[in-house]
């Protein structure tokens, strides 16, 4: 019972000091807090009815205010900066962790300042604006920031309106999580790097054999012993494999480093689809599939580079020999798709079973060929296919079910006709 | 309609390149070839050899395929030998920019050993017709 009624004394002194407090912004100690409270109850001015109900249930406590404090000794003890302010865009509350972001402001950053006398205070002192941006006061709307401050720690902005009126703001440090990304992203441009360099130094020597190779192959050093002539031939195929492996990381390592070159323009599909159907007929011969075009639409223009969609195309249509029964036709066929061309290549192979559906358009996944068929792949050709199509803004995908066939697809924004 | 290409030098600052190319141009190509280890060399044995097409590495240690390039046409007895590159960078952006130098066709590296000759001959008759 004794605690009820001191809880009642601390009541009328809350309200007494209130009362006192008519003329100007008055300042109390609670607690040995730091910041300091500003009428609680008359600046705080949440409407009846309106406020949050964690705010009516403390106001509804009658516990003559021992929660309140509890509560902004809580405020206090966040690992945030937290401020409020209220409808006039007055500072009511502020805790010291927020004003540890921002040294060079502390003695402005007081329950009673204006946010206009602090912004321009902070414009004044060059530098440190505890940023509430003019759009977002504006917009009115929440909106999130991530600011580096003048002595290199960052902190992530938060703005939120109170209902009927004023606003939070809440400063959290985020210091540590911006090393952290600078370091991966210099991490994995380490890799891309070491990546290119290993390509470029791999290629140089593999031009010369592959090229050797093929002169003893095509005969022009003198004829060979059967055995010997094999031999050559075996090798000549895996070094044009292994050549193949590195242009395919080549190209993965430019896409990767944001230095592969996309022309973006409006161009009609039709003529595109043709085109690489025409350089993947060579391919498709001694695999005895023939590739079809489906009828489609006379034009269907769609964004996008030529060189990088024949580059996608391409390596989808030669997956779909590969990956064909002999005499088997691979069909391409061009639709409208949403906003979008979709491209589709059919093919009448054995299927990817659905668990390994998602993996294959990982790096270096392959799936096995029709009976044992050596694949000659380098793995990377589905990567590159999706790493270029998020670069065009398309999109790819496949259907497929186990003994009928798979269809993959290339999607691109369509641009209307005209 | 131009003679047929008969003579080419090559500028290539790797050896094994240069052997490959040799008997590739001339083996398979009959062609009569000059081989440069660099750019330098090239503009040397140039206005001797007479070649009637230039085939340039575009990266080599001192000059690299674009400076010989401007090299030759700035000298006026070989400033109007057709010039092609041979290129390990062969995107189309880098393609664009070599053929805005003046060059006649690029080359992609790695290449094709037994089609070198007929695709250099391919660039020679497209640049006179």
């Amino acid at each position: 019972m004794a605690d009820q009624g001191d809880t009642a004394k601390e009541s009328g002194r809350v309200s007494a000091a209130t009362a006192r407090n008519v003329d100007g912004p008055p300042r109390r100690e609670i607690a040995g807090m730091r910041y300091q409270l500003v009428d609680a109850e008359s600046q705080l001015r949440f409407p009846p009815g309106g406020a949050t109900p964690v705010l009516e249930a403390i106001s509804g406590l009658g516990d003559g205010g021992a929660t309140f404090r509890r509560v902004l000794q809580a405020i206090e003890s966040m690992a945030e900066g937290f401020i409020l302010f209220d409808a006039e865009d007055r500072v009511v509350l502020v805790n010291t962790r927020y004003r540890d972001f921002y040294p060079g402001l502390a003695d402005i950053l007081v329950p009673g300042a204006k946010y206009a006398e602090i912004a321009a205070a902070a414009r004044a002192r060059a530098g440190s604006m505890p940023v509430r941006l003019d759009g977002w006061v504006r917009d009115g709307g929440p909106d999130d920031h991530e600011i580096e401050l003048p002595d290199g720690r960052w902190v992530r902005a938060t703005e939120r309106n109170v209902p009927g009126g004023g606003q939070v703001g809440i400063r959290t440090d985020i210091t540590e999580m911006k090393q952290r990304e600078a370091a991966l992203r210099e991490l994995e441009w380490l890799k891309t790097e070491f990546v290119n360099n290993v390509s470029h130094e791999l290629r140089t020597p593999l031009t010369s054999i592959h090229a050797a190779l093929g002169l003893m192959a095509g005969g022009v050093t003198g004829d060979l012993p059967a055995d010997a002539s094999e031999m050559i031939a075996v090798a000549h195929r895996n070094s044009e494999r292994l050549l193949r492996l590195v242009n395919d990381l080549l190209d993965i390592g430019k896409i990767e480093a944001r230095s592969m070159h996309f022309e973006i323009g409006a161009h009609d599909l039709m003529p595109l689809v043709r085109r690489a159907l025409a350089e993947t007929a060579g391919f498709a011969v001694p695999f005895g599939i023939t590739l079809d075009l489906a009828t489609g639409p006379a034009e269907a223009r769609a964004m996008l580079d030529p060189d990088r969609f024949i580059q996608a195309l391409t390596n989808l249509l030669s997956n779909a020999v590969k990956f064909s029964p002999r005499g088997a036709a691979v069909t391409t066929a061009v639709n409208a798709h949403g906003g979008m061309w979709r491209v589709a290549v059919i093919d009448r192979g054995q299927g990817i079973p659905a668990d390994k559906q998602e993996q294959v358009f990982e790096r270096f996944f392959q799936v096995d060929g029709p009976q044992g068929r050596p694949r000659g792949g380098t793995g990377l050709g589905l990567a590159i296919v999706r790493s270029i199509m998020d670069n065009l803004g398309g999109g790819v995908g496949l259907d497929s079910r186990p003994g009928q066939g798979t269809t993959f697809w290339l999607d691109l924004p369509a641009v209307p006709n005209g | 309609m131009a003679d047929p290409l008969a003579r080419v030098l090559v500028a290539d600052d790797a050896a094994d390149i240069r052997m490959v190319a040799r008997l590739a141009l001339e083996k398979v190509g009959g062609l009569i070839v000059q081989l440069c280890a660099s750019g330098e060399e090239a503009i040397v044995a140039a206005p001797a050899f007479q070649p009637d097409l230039i085939l340039l590495d575009v990266m080599m240690p001192g000059w690299d395929g674009p400076r010989t390039l401007a090299e030759l046409r700035a000298r006026a007895d070989l400033a109007a030998i057709p010039v092609a590159f041979f290129t390990g960078r062969s995107d189309p952006a880098e393609i664009a920019r070599l053929l805005a130098l003046g060059a006649i066709g690029v080359l992609p590296k790695p290449f094709d050993a037994m089609k070198l000759a007929a695709d250099l001959r391919a660039l020679w008759e497209r640049h006179h017709a």
